[in-house]
């Protein structure tokens, strides 16, 4: 089992070698772009881009100049031509702080700094928090490649914390903090005893492009001890004495991947992207994979 | 009840440190989890079982508990308020009966079964011997109350090859009167006879009678008389068995192969014998066997010797040989025994004073010789005795009848074997041995008292050329065990052991091989014993001797104490280990 760590010890995320995986990220990322610094991340809404999307009903307060007179002169009709908005999205990562994760912290935190930096480098801009019973900000939003050491560094030495996971609390705290839409990815494990449910529904309720990347360890998934234990709730600290057997061990792996069936189908229901991936694998493959499906990559 | 040994109850004080210990070693291990709730959720749904989880380990430390209850009980020695104090001496009954099968385990292995039980039921509180009876009465062990040295010295017994004789039976009486009221003496028997003359004080445990039997009870292999190579085989068989049966009996030399083979009829209350001619046999080694599938294989088989046919050459050198001569031909034509010889004889015969050769029967002794000195004047014998009865130069003799005219005051070289002397103990017979020479000298002329003419004189001729030429009659084919006997020279017993010259006792079934003056002899150990063969049960009845047996009551405070530790730590290993 991966020795719990409350932050990771300096020069994980901010050494150069990190810093060089997420480079390689990025290029990925501009390769298939190929735009300038300004605002590359495509929007679903219409507005004064190059790209020609649709056309549309011209009503009072179009603005006249989009008017396709070539329509007008075939058809007799006023029509305006819709292009797609390209616009600087707001990038929201909520990275799952909460001492069930300490054990897979590491995978979590480099996850959302590599998500961060594609973002940062792409104009976006970016918000970082710390999830647990509260949302606690580790980057306020904020924009440009220069940022990128300050989220580093923000990620590498923010604490676990919290006595519980609270993810609906959280999302109506992200709610309140910020009116503005754009992509939320949710970086957890998702185990939380209240449920996931509400907390995703809010978030996809708000308008955002939602994407959840669960992180899970092998000893999430099953439990190899038997016999007379005192089970203790790493993160309340709660305990329970029980006895395991295989029957319990069959019973808790089925629960488990039960807990995560639900996770998947929650998320397929509203729409919501959804990774799961294990802490033992590349960060930067489980990120490669996330950005093809997005068709962002190569 | 008693207890030996109170102070171990204090031990039942461990209780409270063993609680606490037991406390600290149930105390579950921690584990942290990430979803609690996840195992919550499981446990909710098996909520029926808790009352027992809860009250689990409250059971578990009651078994320990009672464990060590139990074994401090049994540390403390419980025993029977009115247990008998008295030592035991256990006496096994080896003799060759004993191997007799009754079942699948034989006497010996239930006659140990029963001493087990006995030894096991000691318990620490008193001791036992051990003892062994059969042709005597040996003891295993000394008194003791260890019962891991008991039952050493019981798994060391093994069934003998020889009966119980009256010397046995004297001195197990002489155990149980020496015993008197400390002790008691227990005889584990299959009550077969030979038990004559048993002390009532000796209490008799019987064993389960065994089936049927039958087996040899006599038999012999000797020369056909006025033959050199035919041979007569005689038999007797004693059985027990109830219908009438059939049978085959064997005759096999050991490099010849088999000799003769003949149906044997066994019928109820009857022994069988016969005699068999043999036309060609050879000397050595011989074996009878009879093939009949019964208790005791024992006494089914008989080993035999064949000595060569050889008579013994007899030198005449006295002046007056004429009735000397016609003594050994007398021998010489009814069974070859003796033969005439000039020179290189066996044994010469001289009157008056010995002769240069190596054995001889010496007459008259006169003057000085290696072999006595004195001899000044005659002495007048009334009455003549036997020294050694049994010796095979003088057993057939009725010397109390012999009278020894001219007889002179001789003395014996130092070192002689006197056989026979006069009233007043003036040696008459005697066998000496100087410059390594044998003689065996007989004090009285021969000439006088119409000795010739006595019965005793070919007697005296025979028996002491055979014994001198070391041929003597003591052999025979076949020999009890538990008989005495003196082959005449070093003996190899069947077991490859040498047995030293002289006399010496037939303990074991099987070939013994004698080398005597006149050369190698085989002959046989067998048990021709009929009480051991017939096993009537008709020997010592049971005494219902009262006596503890089997596991003491500690042991099975110490088995419950096991049961429970092995249950708690079944329960407890589960639990902690799944």
């Amino acid at each position: 089992m991966p020795e719990p760590l409350e932050s990771l010890p300096p020069g994980e995320l901010t050494g150069a070698g990190f810093i060089r995986r997420l480079e390689t990220l990025f290029l990925l990322v501009r390769r298939v772009l190929g735009g300038s610094m300004q605002a590359d991340r495509k929007s679903t809404r219409k507005g004064t881009g190059i790209t020609f999307a649709d056309y549309a009903e011209y009503r009072m307060g179009d603005d006249y100049r989009a008017i396709d007179w070539r329509v007008y002169a075939r058809f007799d009709e006023l029509v305006i031509k819709l292009f797609e908005l390209e616009e600087d999205a707001t990038v929201y990562l909520l990275l799952d702080l909460s001492r069930s994760m300490q054990t897979k912290t590491a995978m979590a935190r480099k996850l959302a700094a590599a998500l961060g930096y594609i973002g940062l480098n792409c104009q976006d801009r970016v918000a970082c928090y710390g999830m647990a019973d509260e949302l606690r900000p580790l980057l306020e939003v904020t924009r440009g490649r220069g940022k990128v050491l300050t989220l580093l560094r923000s990620l590498e030495s923010a604490p676990c914390f919290g006595k519980d996971t609270d993810f609906s609390t959280c999302v109506r705290t992200l709610e309140a903090r910020h009116r503005k839409k754009g992509l939320v990815v949710v970086i957890s494990d998702f185990f939380y005893p209240a449920g996931f449910e509400e907390g995703l529904k809010r978030l996809s309720g708000l308008g955002h492009d939602v994407h959840a990347i669960q992180v899970l360890s092998e000893e999430d998934l099953k439990c190899e001890r038997k016999g007379d234990l005192e089970l203790e709730c790493v993160e309340s600290g709660k305990r329970r004495k029980v006895t395991v057997t295989s029957r319990e061990l069959d019973a808790y792996a089925a629960a488990v991947a039960e807990w995560n069936e639900k996770l998947r189908v929650e998320c397929a229901r509203r729409g919501i992207g959804f990774t799961r991936t294990l802490d033992t694998e590349a960060f930067d493959e489980v990120i490669r994979a996330i950005l093809q499906r997005g068709g962002l990559a190569a | 009840m008693n207890f030996t040994s109170p102070a171990f109850l204090w031990m039942l004080a461990a209780l409270a440190p063993l609680a606490a210990a037991y406390f600290l070693k149930v105390r579950p291990r921690r584990f942290p989890v990430n979803a609690l709730f996840l195992w919550e959720k499981i446990f909710q749904e098996k909520k029926a079982s808790s009352l027992f989880q809860r009250l689990r380990d409250l059971f578990s430390l009651l078994m320990m508990a009672l464990a060590l209850g139990a074994i401090a009980l049994a540390a403390a020695g419980p025993r029977p308020a009115k247990q008998d104090k008295r030592d035991l001496l256990v006496v096994i009954d080896t003799s060759p009966s004993m191997k007799a099968k009754s079942g699948n385990k034989d006497g010996i292995e239930a006659a140990k079964d029963r001493a087990r039980d006995i030894v096991r039921a000691l318990n620490g509180t008193r001791r036992a011997a051990l003892a062994t009876a059969s042709g005597e009465l040996d003891f295993l062990s000394h008194a003791s109350d260890s019962p891991k040295d008991l039952t050493d010295a019981i798994a060391r017994l093994s069934a003998s090859d020889t009966p119980v004789g009256p010397a046995t039976v004297a001195a197990l009486n002489s155990c149980a009167r020496g015993a008197g009221s400390a002790g008691r003496v227990l005889l584990i028997t299959d009550g077969n006879p030979g038990w004559d003359g048993l002390d009532p004080s000796v209490e008799v445990m019987r064993l389960t009678p065994a089936p049927p039997n039958a087996g040899f009870i006599a038999a012999d292999l000797d020369r056909k008389p006025g033959t050199t190579r035919g041979a007569v085989f005689f038999y007797r068989i004693a059985s027990s068995v109830t219908q009438e049966s059939s049978a085959e009996l064997e005759l096999r030399h050991e490099e010849m192969g088999l000799a003769r083979l003949v149906p044997v009829t066994l019928k109820p209350g009857e022994e069988t014998s016969d005699t068999l001619d043999i036309d060609d046999a050879a000397p050595g080694r011989w074996t009878a066997e009879l093939k009949f599938p019964d208790a005791l294989a024992t006494d089914n088989s008989v080993a035999l010797g064949l000595a060569e046919s050889k008579p013994v050459t007899v030198k005449i050198s006295a002046p007056e040989a004429y009735f000397f001569q016609r003594c050994v031909e007398a021998f010489s034509l009814t069974g070859g025994l003796l033969a005439l010889a000039e020179k290189d004889a066996d044994v010469t015969i001289a009157q008056g004073s010995p002769s240069p050769d190596a054995r001889q029967i010496v007459f008259a002794p006169a003057g000085e010789s290696p072999f006595w000195s004195g001899g000044a004047g005659e002495i007048e014998v009334l009455a003549a005795e036997s020294r050694i009865p049994d010796h095979p130069a003088v057993k057939h003799l009725a010397l109390e009848a012999m009278r020894f005219e001219g007889a002179r005051d001789v003395t014996p070289v130092a070192g002689a074997l006197v056989l026979a002397v006069s009233e007043s103990g003036k040696p008459l017979i005697w066998k000496a041995r100087a410059e390594g020479r044998d003689a065996l000298v007989v004090n009285l002329d021969p000439a006088k008292g119409d000795f010739f003419f006595s019965p005793a004189f070919p007697a005296l001729v025979h028996g002491a050329a055979l014994d001198l030429s070391g041929r003597g009659p003591a052999l025979r084919s076949a020999h009890p065990t538990g008989s005495r006997l003196n082959a005449g020279g070093a003996v190899t017993g069947p077991d490859g052991n040498k047995l030293a010259a002289g006399d010496f006792t037939v303990a074991k079934i099987g070939h013994y091989l004698a080398e005597t003056p006149a050369g190698s002899r085989w002959f046989g150990g067998a048990l021709f014993e009929r009480s051991e063969t017939v096993l009537d049960g008709s020997g010592p009845v049971d005494s219902g001797a009262a006596v503890e047996r089997g596991h003491p009551f500690a042991f099975w405070l110490l088995i419950v104490a096991i049961a429970l530790l092995a249950a708690e730590f079944f329960l407890y290993h589960r639990r902690k280990a799944g």
